[in-house]
């Protein structure tokens, strides 16, 4: 694992009584995209607001790219989606010009040039009526304002239909190969970041229960899914060839492959 | 924490419902100016008390458009989080967001007295430097009342995260219902000797301007007022300190 580009340490968090963040520490590789993944309710926003500091904690310490004593200077170096609130009677542009001056970003193309990698370059009207999946992308837009080093996006893909969902991914990986940016993305559907994402904390009830890379996923190495075409000669030969079934169950397609299959369109990245 | 304030000003500037009720007030005072000049009544000195008597309104009527406007559409477009998610301190939030309103409001009186002097000298009103004096001390201590009023109602702006409340809590003040209230205490016989009538925000803004158009500078009750401002500008930013903010 290369240097972290943000490290929690032992944060511990509560509402009242009810204690959220039971000590997380997390480690987030710099260039990696991090899923992190957790059911509804296991900690994942209120570890991303601790790290962007419109959370208090009560006890641990959050570092971000190396000021550790300033937090507030790292922070200058994310960019951050959690919800898609923005102006309701401007534009989707006017919004982004708005918090280009707010960023204090002087290139006057960013705005036209985010607005282009998601897709929303020839988007009209006002944002109180664009589609969700819009909001969402112009939510993510403006995080990606001013190239930040570190990318935070709190469950992105809610909301999005399966070719957003699957633009979405594509968007993750360009970003990483093209900026070299760190992404950390949440998401509670398991399945969403399988392919996506270098590594995945796994939040449960309020602590990263383990952190698996692709490597560990792929490293249980009995145990393969081959797609074939003929069941019954494959087995034949394979036993033949001296190698012993020990299991083999009928596989149910993904819902999202045979979505992809019967439309068109792409899947993963 | 410049960037914040000036992307605000341009985004609240171009806010049409506030233009209107901008507009409205300015034309308002230009249709009483000007139809009150076809009146025999109608000299300079008519003219300095129908525009006091409009002034008057100001601290309720600019107050509270300009706390909306600061406020409420940050708070639904959550851009106070965007600000400190990239990096601004919590502090400077406050500070931008009460200079925001100083800066908007004063901009309003300006123009208002500009309106009002301009149009009273189209329809030849021929007031005196000393009466545009006054109309522009008092445009003055309008503008202290806001910046003492709002910065109280600021207290409960940041900690409740919404501007209902605070609202209300600036309608009281300004329209002079919470020192009504004050003063039924402060003049209770108990307490009545000790004059703390006297240390009503209130009373003090009285007293300043009613000096100041004379031309005395009343620096007790000056000092008072920023005694005020500054103590709910504190207890603005303690509070907001480690106020959780919502996705
Ligand atoms: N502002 C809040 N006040 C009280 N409880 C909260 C607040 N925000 C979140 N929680 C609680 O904290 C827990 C973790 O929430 P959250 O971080 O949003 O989970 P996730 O994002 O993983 O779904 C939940 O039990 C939630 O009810
Ligand atoms: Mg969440």
């Amino acid at each position: 694992m290369g240097e972290s580009v943000i490290s929690l340490h032992g944060i511990q968090k509560s509402y009242g009584k009810h204690k959220v963040l039971r000590g997380v520490d997390l480690e987030i590789p710099k260039g990696d995209i991090f899923g992190l993944i957790g059911r509804n309710g296991a900690g994942k926003t209120t570890i991303f607001k601790t790290i962007l500091g419109l959370s208090d904690y009560e006890e641990g310490s959050i570092d971000i790219a190396g000021f550790d004593k300033d937090p507030d200077k790292g922070r200058g170096r994310i960019g951050f989606f959690v919800g898609s609130d923005f102006f309701d009677y401007l534009s989707g542009r006017e919004n982004l010009e708005y918090y280009r001056q707010l960023k204090g970003i002087k290139d006057r193309n960013e705005v036209s040039r985010v607005l282009k990698i998601v897709g929303l370059d020839t988007a009209r009207g006002s944002f109180k009526n664009y589609s969700m999946g819009m909001k969402q992308r112009l939510g993510i837009a403006n995080a990606l304002m001013g190239s930040p080093e570190i990318l935070i996006l709190d469950e992105p893909t809610n909301g999005l239909d399966p070719q957003g969902i699957a633009d979405m991914r594509h968007l993750f990986q360009d970003l990483k190969k093209q900026f070299g940016m760190t992404i950390i993305i949440s998401s509670h559907i398991l399945g969403e970041l399988q392919n996506t994402a270098d590594r995945f904390g796994i939040v449960n009830n309020g602590i990263i229960e383990r952190v698996v890379t692709q490597e560990d996923l792929k490293k249980s190495d009995n145990c393969v899914r081959i797609t074939v075409d003929d069941r019954e000669r494959a087995r034949k030969v394979l036993e033949e060839a001296g190698i012993k079934v020990l299991g083999e169950e009928q596989e149910a397609r993904s819902l999202e492959d045979y979505y992809f299959n019967l439309l068109g369109g792409e899947q993963n990245a | 924490m410049r960037n914040y304030i000036s992307a605000d000003l341009k985004r609240i500037c171009r806010r049409i419902p506030r233009a209107i009720v901008l507009a409205s007030v300015y034309v308002i005072l230009i249709l009483i100016v000007v139809l009150s000049a076809g009146q025999n009544t109608w000299n300079s000195v008519t003219f300095t008390l129908i525009v006091e008597q409009y002034i008057a309104a100001l601290t309720v009527i600019f107050g509270i458009i300009e706390l909306i406007s600061v406020y409420s559409d940050d708070f639904k477009a959550k851009t106070m989080q965007v600000a400190i998610g990239t990096g601004l301190q919590r502090d400077r939030v406050v500070f931008s967001k009460y200079t925001e309103l100083l800066v908007l409001t004063f901009a309003d009186l300006v123009l208002f007295a500009a309106a009002a002097l301009i149009s009273a000298a189209v329809v030849k009103t021929g007031y005196s430097a000393d009466q545009a004096m006054e109309i522009s001390v008092l445009c003055f201590k309008v503008w202290l009342s806001i910046a003492g009023y709002s910065s109280l109602s600021m207290i409960l702006i940041f900690f409740t995260q919404a501007t209902g409340l605070a609202t209300l809590l600036y309608l009281g003040l300004a329209a002079k219902i919470v020192s009504a209230l004050l003063s039924l205490l402060t003049d209770l016989d108990a307490i009545q000797f000790l004059h703390l009538n006297r240390l009503l925000l209130s009373t003090m803004l009285d007293t300043f301007g009613s000096r100041l158009v004379l031309n005395n500078f009343n620096v007790p009750s000056f000092i008072g007022i920023l005694v005020y401002i500054g103590i709910g500008y504190a207890a603005t930013v303690f509070l907001f300190r480690k106020r959780e903010l919502e996705f």
